[in-house]
């Protein structure tokens, strides 16, 4: 019996064809297709690159339900390993695009490598300078604001 | 999905807030309040989180006056700290500090709560007076009743030790303090306009039970039952160790006795550990169980992986907190007594430490 495919439309317009275990990790989209079976979903707000990434996670992360129970593709110390090397290799602007995805779609695994690679990011920054330009945020806060924050931050340390 | 998220791209101050509180609370709580100050939009959902990852140990090292440094284990990372704050004790969250102009502090770390205590001067005695000198670091403590040409003796700031005590619950905060090598030590509780004196034998901040509740409206019948219990039990002045090159260095049921605290090589450091049962010392080595000593602290903790609390081991800094009388080497380390083993931090050899304690910011 072949797998069941359901397909995820990009916001470009492109039709990823997806075995419906993959797809389901995500837990709006497994609503999504006991609600309507057999039709394309649309993702209007995940670009290609980003829907093939998520595709990617999730296809690593499939626990395989044919026989022997649970067993997932791989086992827990390789995908871990996996899923260092994938965060590792996705820029910045990709893992903010990323991390909403995840939320999106609401793959809580996904979310949590994604948070921990931003907040791997920050710790990795020596001042809120740094993390104001490695996340290219602007500073909004008056001199006199800063100066409460500061106040409030007046612990020994 | 009403944004796509290729707007958002290099956005990343208008994160959605459940993504970025959820981002908040992955923090260590240094990183935490950096994050905080990033951005007004950070600023405010950090007001709306469960606050930072907490209950690891930390060591927080000062190198020279006003110059401190957090030091986390799990991470192996050091942070420099901006305050000129000098560092005596803490509690949980709650630190007891001393600024420049002698002023005692107790501080949370995590929010702006500080409550100032009474200027160490004013002490309610019937022995001693203490005088403030010019410049704020200098005191001289004197007899009440004094021979006409004694001079008293003179104190420093930087001679005051002191401990700490914070019940949140019941609403709690005591300090001891002293001036190091002087024989009264200061009790203050909430609350109090002044602090009153503890005669000790005087070289301890560590007053008995029977010398603590001597001082004067100090009732058996409150909390401080507890605390004297918990906090400064006799340190069994029966035992005779033979031999200088013990020291007794701890606290509640256990008494921890360290070997080298006085011998030039800290590499042969060995502990071990006595309990107090029923008025007799008993050697109980390798018997912390489930449970981690920090000596800087008075206290013992379950042991947990996660928070790299490590299970029979003695959390260790110096020997002399609180009796300067013989001033030995810091030496930070975490002592295994099951296997006899120590693990020292050596990205901490770079640091000309002065001072440091372990504590937990919870």
């Amino acid at each position: 019996m072949s797998k069941k495919m359901i397909v995820l439309k990009s916001s470009e317009g492109v039709s990823f064809v997806v075995e419906e275990a993959v797809a389901r990790q995500s837990k709006i989209i497994s609503f999504l297709v006991e609600e309507f079976p057999d039709r394309e979903l649309p993702l209007t707000n995940m670009t290609s690159e980003i829907l093939r990434k998520t595709i990617e996670y999730c296809k690593k992360h499939v626990v395989e339900d044919d026989g022997g129970g649970d067993s997932s593709s791989s086992s827990s110390g390789d995908l871990k390993e996996w899923d260092v090397k994938f965060v590792a290799e996705i820029d910045q602007p990709r893992l903010m695009d990323l991390l909403m995805a995840a939320n999106y779609l609401d793959i809580p695994s996904l979310l949590d490598v994604t948070c921990q690679k931003v907040a791997d990011t920050i710790a990795a920054c020596n001042d809120e300078k740094e993390i104001r330009a490695t996340f290219n945020i602007e500073n909004d806060f008056t001199e006199e604001e800063v100066e409460a924050i500061r106040m409030e931050n007046q612990y020994p340390i | 999905m009403e944004t796509p998220p290729n707007c958002d791209r290099g956005r990343w101050s208008d994160l959605p807030m459940d993504l970025l509180r959820c981002l908040l609370e992955r923090l260590s709580f240094v990183d935490f309040h950096r994050a905080k100050m990033v951005c007004s939009n950070w600023y405010l959902c950090s007001k709306q989180t469960l606050g930072p990852k907490l209950g690891s140990p930390l060591l927080i090292m000062s190198e020279e006056e006003g110059s401190y440094h957090l030091y986390n284990p799990e991470e192996d990372r050091v942070y420099e700290a901006k305050s000129n704050y000098r560092f005596l004790g803490s509690s949980g969250k709650w630190f007891l500090v001393v600024d420049s102009r002698s002023d005692l502090y107790i501080i949370s770390v995590f929010s702006n709560e500080r409550i100032r205590l009474p200027p160490l001067e004013s002490v309610k005695s019937s022995l001693y007076e203490i005088k403030r000198l010019g410049g704020d670091k200098e005191f001289n403590e004197l007899f009440v009743e004094r021979e006409p040409f004694s001079s008293g003796s003179f104190v420093a700031t930087k001679d005051v030790r002191a401990v700490l005590w914070v019940d949140e619950k019941k609403g709690d905060y005591i300090v001891v303090w002293g001036f190091e090598a002087c024989p009264y030590l200061r009790f203050w509780k909430k609350g109090d306009v002044h602090y009153r004196e503890i005669p000790t034998r005087g070289d301890s901040l560590r007053p008995n039970r029977t010398e603590l509740h001597s001082a004067p409206g100090f009732s058996g019948q409150d909390s401080f039952e507890d605390v004297s219990t918990i906090y400064w039990p006799p340190l069994c002045p029966d035992v005779f160790w033979g031999t200088r090159a013990y020291k007794v260095i701890s606290y509640r049921n256990y008494i921890a006795v360290t070997t080298s605290g006085e011998s030039t090589s800290e590499r042969n450091r060995m502990f071990h550990l006595y309990k107090e049962i029923e008025n007799k010392v008993i050697k109980v080595d390798s018997d912390l169980g489930d449970e981690a000593l920090f000596l800087d602290l008075c206290i013992t903790v379950p042991a947990d992986h996660t928070l790299g609390i490590e299970p029979n081991s003695i959390y260790f800094t110096r020997d002399d907190r609180f009796c300067h009388k013989r001033v030995s080497c810091i030496d930070i380390c975490v002592y295994n007594l099951a296997t006899k083993t120590i693990k020292r931090f050596p990205s901490l050899s770079n640091f000309k430490i002065k001072d440091a304690q372990w504590f937990f910011p919870s």
